[in-house]
């Protein structure tokens, strides 16, 4: 019998209790959901809490379904405005990054602005920046990006400077430039930094969005909430926040799948 | 101090590798300066194999970076095959091996060992790559070129870095303590494994460690540093240099010069 033959059923087995064990991890989380979903229900129906007070599941499920087009329009809106500002704001925070490596001069004088920027409440700055950029697609980006970039330029600028001494020893041994060793060393260094930071302010990003959407858009998941607030709709309230939810976790599930791909050596990844 | 040229036991030429005339270096610390080395004059001839043994704090590191102009000297010169250091290094590198694995862990075992390669820009990359495989064909590593360094135990990564510091052929490899962080045993494995390497290559080696037995099993000679202010204290040829014998570390003449050192390292 050749090796192939003997390794396929032991391959085949091993994907039936990788499943299983796959099964057992994620069991009981979702078990605990269906049954709070249930007893939800069950309460709200039992009870007879008026909608505006607690829809039941299937209240929103309904509401969300008969809304669909309009509650993706609005998400598009809102996740474009993350995805851009998520985007923007961290590759400032790098490009600060790798300039405060090369100038302490630099590092000096600009990172009293970075730490103010990280001062200012976002929900202050909001309604400025929606009277300079006006009621589309700007703001919310500006505020995304705000959000995200503190703790990226943080991380980022650790990160360059992990590197080994030795290794950067032996990289000057080698008469390397350091172009060279940022290629080869420090931004291999850096990226688990700035994907540890990255994952928080991806989700970060989407509250940003949606905090700018509260002051003046037209468009966007933190429009909807306000308008159902003053109308006292919960139903959509709840609809709005489920929606930017699964959002949120789909991109920052995008961001660890990217961070998969770029963290591709062993002992790599961050716990974050 | 001038090596006994006939410390080695084969034809070797006496010429000299590195020359060391007043070196010394100081730096500003916290309670004022500190005299890392003073008036250190040696002279190791090409092709052999030195080490440098001494408590720590009696600045073997610090001249080893010195002579590959990593760190500068306060005062004092340093010859490089007959060239200042910066001169020497515009046309050949020195080898390094440092202590701990200097490895890139975003690197496979190969693209290590290639690494200088692309970097000083020698050959294609496919004979790089050659070359690298090449390399760890002799340190014994064929069949992990595509391992990650955290993949390799301790003593597979120290190969690593020896084959990664003799990809562009260095006439002059310096190395830091570097089987400091192995066990015994690996350490002693390691040590045949330099010796068959050494003999296959001419090459000058500059080898640090605080390790007496260790020093005496691989070196034509040893030279004694004391601290505070960093000195050499005495150049010491070895008996029977690099029999790779294990057995040899009881001999009684090894025991003797092993008594020896440990008198001058211990005497202030």
């Amino acid at each position: 019998m050749s090796s192939d033959a003997m390794a396929a059923p032991a391959a085949s087995s091993g994907r039936g209790s990788a499943a299983l064990a796959k099964l057992r991890e994620l069991g009981p989380s979702i078990g605990l959901f269906l049954l709070v979903g249930v007893i939800w229900e069950a309460s709200v129906k039992l009870f007879a809490v008026p909608a505006y007070l607690l829809p039941a599941p299937s209240v929103i499920g309904t509401r969300m379904w008969a809304t669909r087009v309009m509650l993706w329009e609005n998400l598009a809106s809102t996740m474009t405005a993350a995805v851009l500002g998520f985007i923007l704001g961290t590759a400032i925070a790098v490009g600060l990054a790798i300039v405060f490596l090369y100038s302490r001069t630099a590092e000096r004088a600009l990172f009293p602005w970075a730490i103010t920027i990280k001062t200012i409440p976002i929900l202050a700055i909001a309604p400025l920046l929606t009277i300079w950029l006006g009621f589309g697609l700007a703001p919310k980006v500006a505020i995304a990006a705000l959000i995200c970039f503190f703790p990226t330029l943080v991380n980022t600028v650790k990160g360059l400077r992990t590197v080994d001494r030795n290794a950067l020893e032996f990289m000057a041994v080698i008469g390397a430039s350091k172009g060279q060793t940022f290629r080869h060393a420090r931004l291999f260094a850096a990226l688990p930094y700035t994907f540890a930071a990255a994952k928080i302010s991806s989700s970060a990003a989407v509250i940003g969005a949606i905090v700018a959407e509260f002051t003046g858009a037209n468009l966007g998941i933190g429009t909807l909430i306000v308008t159902a607030g003053y109308q006292m709709d919960s139903a959509m309230l709840f609809a709005a926040i489920i929606t930017s939810s699964l959002a949120t976790i789909v991109l920052f599930y995008a961001v660890i799948l990217l961070e998969k791909l770029c963290l591709y050596w062993p002992e790599a990844r961050m716990d974050a | 101090m001038l090596l006994d040229p006939d410390a080695r036991g084969q034809a070797g030429s006496t010429a000299e590798a590195i020359g060391i005339e007043n070196v010394s270096m100081s730096f500003q610390g916290r309670q004022g300066p500190v005299e890392a080395l003073r008036g250190i004059n040696l002279t190791i001839p090409q092709n052999r194999f030195i080490s440098i043994v001494g408590r720590s704090g009696c600045g073997k590191s610090t001249l080893l970076r010195i002579i590959s102009g990593l760190i500068p000297q306060s005062a004092g010169t340093i010859r490089v095959m007959g060239r200042s250091t910066q001169d020497y290094q515009k046309e050949k590198k020195f080898g390094f091996v440092f202590q701990e694995a200097s490895l890139f862990p975003w690197k496979t075992a190969r693209d290590n060992v290639r690494l200088p390669l692309d970097v000083i820009g020698i050959g294609t990359p496919a004979e790089r790559a050659a070359r690298a495989d090449d390399l760890l064909r002799l340190t014994r590593l064929e069949g992990f070129a595509d391992h990650y360094p955290a993949q390799l135990s301790g003593g597979m990564r120290q190969r690593v870095s020896i084959a990664r510091a003799l990809s562009y052929e260095p006439e002059i490899l310096l190395m830091d303590e570097p089987f400091g962080a192995l066990d015994e045993f690996t350490r002693r494995e390691m040590h045949d494994e330099l010796i068959r390497i050494w003999q296959t290559r001419p090459v000058t080696v500059v080898f640090v460690t605080h390790s007496l037995s260790e020093a005496l099993y691989l070196s034509d000679a040893i030279v004694v540093m004391a601290p505070r202010p960093g000195r050499i204290k005495a150049v010491v040829p070895v008996a029977h240099p690099r029999l790779a014998d294990p057995d040899m570390r009881h001999h009684p003449d090894v025991i003797a010069q092993t008594r020896d050192l440990e008198r001058l390292i211990h005497e202030q």
